[in-house]
């Protein structure tokens, strides 16, 4: 599956200047969609950092609460922007990516853009967050599947340091995330990595700070339809 | 007929029942003050609030979901 997932995404032909992702057949396109799939609002700013990423970074939304269908999955992204951008007042979505439970992946700030996900790591990491609570439930297949592929699509372009470390939230912020379910999938993956004093940062073994915020306020406007779902 | 006279025990009480009723009167006040939920902005609220902030010159120790940049001055060290 990641050597598929690999080729369909080299397919693609992912630009880091976020081009439509039409490139491709239809099962490719279905695999990473852009900002302007998902009707991202325009960044405040971006600023990009050097190099391969050491770091990568995964977290969980607790909310949105996990979509299945592709226009949820992007009204899911659209939600968080607007938390971030309008109630937090953050240049754009914090994280470099989304990953939906339809396992599409969806582009944040993307690659090799400083992120707004974790404190001291945003301008050397990428940040994937899998939209859902994966405190006590494993994000399905598809979800953990297309992280995976997203990974090794970034070593494989160059874009992470393949001998990366992957990271969850709450090694590198005092908080829940990504859920304690996600993060004992996660401790199983290659390039998991435990933090020490050694590196300057000290794990948190118990976090007392949930992940929680409140539902982004609901729009006086309706959004414009989002673009139809990619043919799969 | 019997002259009804005022009983200095009975205007104490009455005064001190006054006292705690203006007391109890302030603290529901102070605690219906308190817990009220700060008025919400409205969608074009926010997004007119957002359009007139300059950006974010800084994002390295950010954090989109925990912390807020319209109170970067006051975040905890």
């Amino acid at each position: 599956m990641t050597a598929l997932g690999l080729v369909l995404l080299s397919m693609m032909g992912y630009s880091q200047h976020m081009q439509q992702a039409n490139l491709g057949d239809g099962v490719a396109t279905a695999r990473l969609l852009s900002r302007s799939d998902w009707g991202a609002r325009l960044p405040k700013s971006v600023e990009h950092f050097q190099g391969p990423a050491p770091y990568v970074i995964i977290h969980h939304s607790y909310m949105p609460a996990v979509c299945y269908s592709t226009p949820d999955c992007m009204k899911s992204m659209r939600d968080m922007q607007d938390f971030h951008q309008l109630e937090r007042g953050w240049n754009d979505i914090g994280y470099s990516f989304g990953i939906g439970g339809d396992g599409m992946i969806y582009t944040g700030r993307g690659f090799n853009v400083i992120g707004a996900h974790a404190p001291k790591y945003n301008d050397k990491s990428v940040g994937i967050v899998l939209i859902g609570d994966w405190r006590t439930e494993l994000p399905p297949k598809q979800m953990l599947d297309a992280a995976k592929n997203l990974i090794a699509f970034g070593v494989f372009k160059g874009y992470i340091d393949p001998a990366y470390k992957l990271l969850g939230h709450r090694q590198v912020r005092d908080t829940e995330c990504p859920g304690g379910r996600l993060f004992a999938e996660i401790s199983s993956w290659p390039h998991f990595t435990h933090i020490n004093d050694t590196e300057g940062v000290s794990s948190t073994t118990a976090p007392v700070v949930p992940h929680v915020h409140p539902q982004a306020a609901a729009p006086q406007k309706p959004h414009q339809s989002p673009p139809a779902a990619p043919k799969v | 007929m019997p002259i009804n006279r005022i009983n200095p025990s009975t205007a104490m009480r009455s005064a001190s029942l006054k006292f705690y009723l203006i007391c109890l009167l302030v603290i529901c006040v102070i605690g219906w003050s308190a817990g009220a939920p700060s008025p919400q902005l409205s969608r074009k609220e926010l997004e007119d609030r957002y359009r007139q902030k300059p950006p974010v010159p800084d994002e390295r120790d950010a954090d989109a979901e925990l912390d807020s940049a319209y109170d970067r001055n006051t975040r905890r060290p």
